[in-house]
């Protein structure tokens, strides 16, 4: 089992570590992702967030940027780093209980090339459940 | 001249030849922020393609400090407001932090409704390289300052640190003498060992004794255990000795043998130690004057007088409150967290401005630092305004210096709701500091330094 924390901007990924004390917590089996539940930080501050993520046993966390000190803090607690990843926060555990997200391009990795709108990765089409009125999966409305 | 036809409108082709070819990133976003045309400046900047960034909402592609809670563009399209001059960083495609200025304003139709918002910034890698360089030329450890008198002390500090000679610092409570002996151990080749401070002026000579060369299990009443003293703490290290120029007559003469052959003997022991410590010394007051007065020690004066260094009162320095104002909304927005919740204060007023340098500084400038700290309770927008500074300041009285040792702005109600809980305990235990502080959770050498600095005496 691991346990894998979300940075949250609404319901959707957030798109910078730190801008948000909401996480989407899940542990991951063999079997998928088990039940997620959103998590508050109780730090008075974005610099404290790592070790709480770490007080939860959390090994793995998912954002969309991240700056450079969080990252040194978080991967100095061992706890591994995904950015680059936007769109609706469950899609991106679903894909990754999946071992899909980079394959889904949920990922946005500077160096990504090809393609047109790489990062727009969390399209509909992508995710198998099609909504030609959404721009976004399972995300009508913007984050607030 | 009158104009023989109307001029022809632009195409959307020419319109974006000419956003292409302006230095400052442009972007537009339709009125769910999502992005519908991106500059080739802001290209560059961002490190994303037009292509990737258009039909993408503009937090993914910019995931600045305020994006999530501070958003100016979509203030704009909400208030119909312009903004302008907000500092911020964004992550680029690589998750490089750039500084970018900027600047945002609601786009209507020709019919006046509501299209979305236009935001232009511009890239300040370089102009925040030039304002760290600026720090690294203005500033000494935490200290800084362009004053040419502190400018002075700062080109002397590397070699005063490279020496082993003992130094004297000279200045009123709050000029950053600490800070200053901070410095020079930082730089010396003691850095790895411990810096140990010791303020001479808040202890009565039996718990200064005790609290410099420690003591020995029964020496005194409440000496259940042995305590190591200061002097063995810093082996290897350095020793601040602050406020040296308060210390008795007495403690003057233990001191001296110290500095003389490097022993002393814990309080209650027969058997002399020996440490390797440097001596760094401050005082806020003039000790030529109490050598002269026999208050303090000739010899001693010159022990630790080899090096001395003077540090001027803030009042003596207004150029630096600008750049001191600047150093703690940096830290305070950085130590509460506001820089990256979009409540980053940015500064502050004109008038406030006006009023912090008017203002005489008898606490010097950790009476500045309370004050900005002191406003970043109050204040709720990006500006300090003089509301929000302490009302000794912004009532525009000018307080004269009386080089009284506290210095500072005065009682607080938490000081007088402590002074009321301390003269209880004290009361109730007829006046036994061991017990009062057992009751208060403190040591009795915490205790004294309270009852000295909220002015309690024993009756």
């Amino acid at each position: 089992m691991k346990k894998i924390a979300i940075a949250l901007f609404g319901e959707e990924v957030s798109p910078r570590f730190g801008g948000s004390m909401r996480f989407l917590v899940s542990e991951i089996g063999s079997d998928g992702a088990g039940a997620a539940a959103v998590e508050e930080a109780d730090a008075v501050s974005p610099d404290r967030i790592p070790a709480w993520l770490e007080s939860l046993g959390v090994s793995a966390v998912i954002c969309g940027g991240i700056p450079r000190r969080y990252q040194a803090d978080l991967e100095a607690l061992g706890i591994e780093v995904i950015w680059g990843v936007i769109g609706p926060a469950r899609n991106a555990l679903e894909a990754y209980a999946r071992g899909t997200l980079e394959r889904d391009q949920f990922l946005c990795r500077g160096g990504r090339r090809g393609g047109r709108r790489r990062r727009r990765c969390c399209r509909p089409q992508e995710l198998g459940d099609h909504d030609p009125g959404s721009k976004r999966a399972g995300n009508e409305s913007k984050p607030g | 001249m009158r104009r023989e036809s109307k001029p022809r409108r632009l195409s959307a082709e020419e319109v974006a030849i000419i956003l292409d070819s302006v230095a400052d990133g442009v972007f537009t976003v339709d009125r769910d922020l999502v992005i519908t045309s991106f500059n080739r400046a802001a290209e560059e900047i961002t490190g994303f393609t037009a292509d990737e960034a258009i039909g993408e909402r503009c937090y993914n592609v910019f995931r600045s400090s305020v994006c999530q809670g501070g958003c100016l563009l979509a203030e704009s399209i909400r208030t119909g407001l312009n903004r302008s001059g907000l500092e911020v960083n964004i992550l680029n495609r690589k998750n490089e932090e750039v500084p970018i200025s900027v600047s945002t304003a609601v786009l209507r139709g020709r019919d006046g409704e509501l299209l979305g918002g236009v935001e232009t910034f511009r890239d300040l890698s370089a102009v925040e390289q030039l304002r760290r360089e600026t720090r690294r030329r203005y500033t000494l450890g935490d200290l800084v300052s362009k004053n040419h008198r502190m400018q002075a002390v700062f080109a002397l500090v590397d070699d005063v640190a490279a020496s082993t000679a003992a130094v004297l610092i000279e200045g009123e409570t709050g000029t950053g003498k600490g800070l200053l002996a901070r410095a020079i151990h930082d730089r010396s080749a003691r850095c790895e060992r411990p810096f140990i401070a010791v303020n001479c002026g808040s202890l009565p000579d039996t718990l200064l004794e005790s609290e410099l060369f420690g003591h020995v299990a029964g020496a005194f009443t409440d000496a259940r255990q042995a305590r190591q003293g200061r002097f063995e703490l810093a082996d290897g290290g350095t020793l601040f000795l602050d406020e040296i120029g308060d210390m008795s007559l007495a403690m003057q003469v233990k001191l001296l043998r110290v500095l003389q052959d490097g022993t002393f003997e814990p309080v209650g022991a027969s058997q002399a130690r020996r440490v390797d410590v440097r001596i760094l010394a401050a005082t806020h007051r003039d000790l030529k004057e109490r050598v002269g007065r026999e208050r303090f020690r000739e010899d001693l004066y010159y022990r630790i007088n080899t090096v001395r260094l003077r540090l001027p009162p803030l009042r003596e320095r207004p150029e630096d409150i600008p750049l001191l104002v600047d150093h703690f909304v940096a830290r305070f927005n950085e130590l509460t967290g506001r820089g990256l919740t979009g409540r980053r204060v940015s500064g502050v007023s004109p008038q406030a401005m006006r009023a912090l340098l008017r203002y005489r500084w008898p606490g010097n400038v950790r009476e500045l630092e309370h004050a900005i700290e002191h406003a970043f309770v109050l204040v709720k927008d990006r500006t300090i305004g003089l509301q929000h500074l302490p009302v000794e300041i912004s009532g525009k009285v000018p307080v004269e210096s009386d080089e009284s040792e506290g210095g500072g702005a005065g009682g607080s109600v938490l000081d007088d709701a402590e002074r009321r809980v301390i003269e209880e305990v004290l009361a109730k235990h007829g006046g036994n500091r061991a017990a009062a502080g057992r009751e208060l959770g403190v040591s009795r050498t915490t205790l004294w330094r309270k009852m000295r600095r909220l002015g309690i005496r024993l009756r």
